[in-house]
């Protein structure tokens, strides 16, 4: 067993301990946002250190490249389906006990204040109003 | 050892998919899909390079990008709760 196979599954037991402590961080935090911050943070980290430990194994162009592609678009799309998750979380209003500080509350309140002064029927700025 | 690492992401995947069934909220059981499917593609890359089946690689690309756009699609439809907007 050369050095770069010693690296390659080095690289792949990281990756494995790195999903194992986001499900468990998925399964023991109390609230949603938490939940979405374990889970996407150490599945990305894991699932990109997995996939490095694979292309490595594996050494052919071909197949290499397409695990850096895959890597890729991981590292891409993640964080973009998290966010959009915790934003209909909080705009669905299902998270509200949760919350200590709210600081996007303000954020929305008075966009929605400066949409009334300004007088125009904004229909997107109506349905923000997020006050319970 | 990389049927090892299969095996530990798959007892992992099971553990999630309990916050999909116990989740109190929808967002809970949203962000816990999230984590089997990504977790569901890296058994998916692990066991096709333990067997030498190379295609598994596309279909993991294709089921990388599925999962993408249902993600958003579910969030989207929790969040205006109606599709064309």
């Amino acid at each position: 067993m050369d050095v770069l196979q010693i690296i390659a599954y080095t690289l792949i037991m990281l990756g494995t301990g790195f999903c194992v402590i986001a499900v468990v961080g998925m399964l023991r935090f109390p609230d949603v946002y938490t939940r979405y911050h374990a889970g996407t943070k150490g599945v990305t980290a894991g699932n990109l250190l997995i996939l490095a430990g694979v292309a490595i194994v594996e050494w052919s162009l071909l197949i290499s490249l397409k695990l850096l592609l895959i890597a890729i678009f991981f590292f891409m799309t993640n964080p973009v389906a998290t966010h959009a998750i915790a934003r209909a979380a909080y705009r669905s209003r299902s998270s509200f006990p949760c919350l200590f500080i709210d600081a996007y509350r303000e954020y929305v309140q008075r966009r929605l204040r400066y949409s009334e002064a300004e007088g125009e029927e904004d229909e997107a700025a109506a349905t923000e109003d997020v006050s319970p | 050892m990389m049927l090892f690492a299969a095996a530990v992401i798959a007892l992992a995947c099971l553990a999630c998919f309990y916050r999909v069934i116990a989740g109190p909220t929808v967002p809970d059981r949203m962000a816990a899909v999230d984590v089997t499917g990504l977790l569901i593609a890296m058994l998916m890359v692990l066991l096709a390079s333990h067997f030498g089946f190379s295609p598994f690689y596309d279909i993991v690309l294709v089921y990388a990008a599925l999962l993408f756009v249902d993600i958003m699609i579910m969030a989207k439809y929790l969040e205006y709760k109606e599709l064309y907007r």
